[in-house]
């Protein structure tokens, strides 16, 4: 990088936004005039949001074109010009516990998973659980793509293990299993690692090919479904040594 | 003592200073310390923070209510058309305009010897996503256990991913996963919340629920069946 970029192609970027508003603005206010006929001021809030989504938009494109995907790009690059793939695989490590751990909508979910199971699941506890499964996997994800190996071998093997595993998983699980693998990847979590990974494997390969950077995204979904069904094996568990335990007291009160 | 604003800020800031401080460490370790490179960093970071800042807030004033309304009219009053061509427009508007599905183009721009025209691929994306809420809209209003479908569709990905280009299997798996950003997110869950409060049936908790999992799905099967004839 030799100078600093600072808005250099900002209006291309703009312009790209607008352009994808355009399909949103378009449906709220056919539903305004037909169906929904809100009233003022709540129009008003409307624009004020749609317009600050589109100048926030904008901006955070930005500042994502012009520090880290180029830098996670040239991080790729050096790291997979490096002798030994092995480097890999600790990058990869911590740049997936962070993911989880940096991510507010993973917290969110934890959240949500605590309350779903009654408090028999803890926030933190699922939460680690997803973070080192995160971790495994990106790092391992890294290093296959160091070895110039596609991540299909993982994501198909890994999705077959959770299919099955649906057998066994409360139906509230399985789903809340497969949302936290697509909410756990925030937007600028995805950009870097991408790019690290694209990096790498341009590097390997002698080249710009699709062939073996993509996938690790895919990764981090796949280890947070496999968490959550794991965990949902443990609330079984436990949910039935409590209804043994509660058996006895309940026959008085069947009743009620 | 902290005030709704106060805790937007701090939510932004906590998602992107660890990354931040991740990204300056790597590169001082890997690439040498670098003036140029930390000062791009810093002003890229502040960037991403502000514009998420008002990004977010942007999407909660205007675009969560509009999904929530939506969402708890068409039970009541639409025919199931109105109900499943909503349910479609809807996902597609709010996934074209999601920013990882913007930050998913311009990295597959960079590869033109890949034959996929980026232009494409985000309608795709957003057709995909649109296609597989309007499934999951239907699963709660016609009470199918959501296991099923989970099941259905990802076998199909699965047995699809032998037949579609190998090389681009990987890549057609991360299109789901990203293409459920910060936009869509919310906006989807908001969708299938209206819909399941006003149905009002017990398991609820079930029916909010797995929405987003199901709409990864739609992006990767309709890349998918797309790579089995380019």
């Amino acid at each position: 990088m030799g100078e600093i970029i600072v808005f250099q192609g900002f209006p291309a970027v703009m312009a790209e936004v607008g352009m994808t508003l355009i399909p949103l603005a378009i449906l709220f206010f056919i539903f305004q005039t037909f169906f929904l006929k809100l009233p003022r001021t709540f129009m008003r809030k409307v624009v004020v949001g749609m317009i600050s989504t589109f100048i926030g938009l904008s901006i955070f494109l930005q500042g994502v074109n012009i520090a880290f995907l180029p830098i996670g790009k040239m991080l790729g690059a050096k790291i997979g010009g490096l002798s030994n793939p092995i480097y890999a695989l600790p990058v990869g490590f911590i740049l997936g516990l962070l993911v989880v751990l940096a991510e507010p909508s993973a917290r969110v979910l934890s959240g949500e998973v605590e309350k779903a199971s009654a408090g028999s699941i803890r926030e933190s506890v699922l939460l680690r659980t997803m973070a080192s499964g995160v971790a495994v996997l990106v790092g391992l994800g890294y290093y296959f793509i160091a070895r110039g190996i596609a991540l299909t071998w993982i994501i198909i093997p890994g999705y077959i293990i959770a299919l099955i595993l649906l057998k066994w998983v409360d139906p509230a699980f399985a789903a809340i299993a497969f949302d936290s693998g697509a909410v756990a990847t925030g937007p600028l979590t995805v950009t870097f690692l991408m790019s690290l990974g694209l990096g790498i494997a341009a590097e390997k390969l002698g080249g710009p090919t699709m062939n073996a950077g993509f996938g690790l995204v895919c990764l981090i979904a796949l280890a947070s479904t496999l968490a959550v069904e794991g965990m949902s094996f443990i609330f079984k568990r436990n949910s039935k040594k409590e209804d043994g335990r509660k058996c006895a007291c309940q026959k008085n009160t069947t009743s009620s | 003592m902290s005030t709704p604003l106060q805790e937007a800020i701090a939510e932004v800031v906590a998602a992107v200073a660890p990354l931040t401080i991740a990204v300056a460490v790597l590169s001082i370790i890997f690439l040498g310390f670098s003036w140029t490179n930390l000062i791009q960093l810093l002003i890229g970071a502040f960037f991403t923070t502000v514009g998420l800042f008002l990004f977010l807030r942007g999407t909660r004033i205007a675009l969560l209510p509009m999904g929530e309304m939506i969402g708890a009219y068409l039970p009541r009053h639409g025919s199931m058309a109105l109900l499943v061509a909503t349910s479609f427009i809807f996902t597609f508007s709010v996934t074209i305009a999601d920013p990882s599905v913007h930050v998913l183009v311009s990295q597959v721009a960079s590869f033109p010897d890949a034959g996929i025209n980026s232009d494409f691929l985000a309608i795709f994306i957003s057709a995909g996503m649109g296609l597989l809420v309007t499934v999951a809209i239907l699963r709660i209003v016609l009470n199918v256990p959501i296991k099923y479908i989970f099941l259905g569709a990802y076998s199909t990905a699965i047995i699809l991913s032998f037949f579609t280009k190998p090389e681009l299997v990987p890549f057609f798996f991360d299109s789901g996963s990203v293409s459920t950003g910060p936009m869509a997110v919310p906006c989807i869950i908001s969708l299938g919340l209206g819909t399941a409060s006003v149905l009002q049936r017990k398991q609820s908790l079930a029916d909010g629920f797995g929405l987003v999992g199901l709409a990864t799905l739609g992006p990767i099967l309709v890349l998918m069946i797309w790579g089995v004839f380019i």
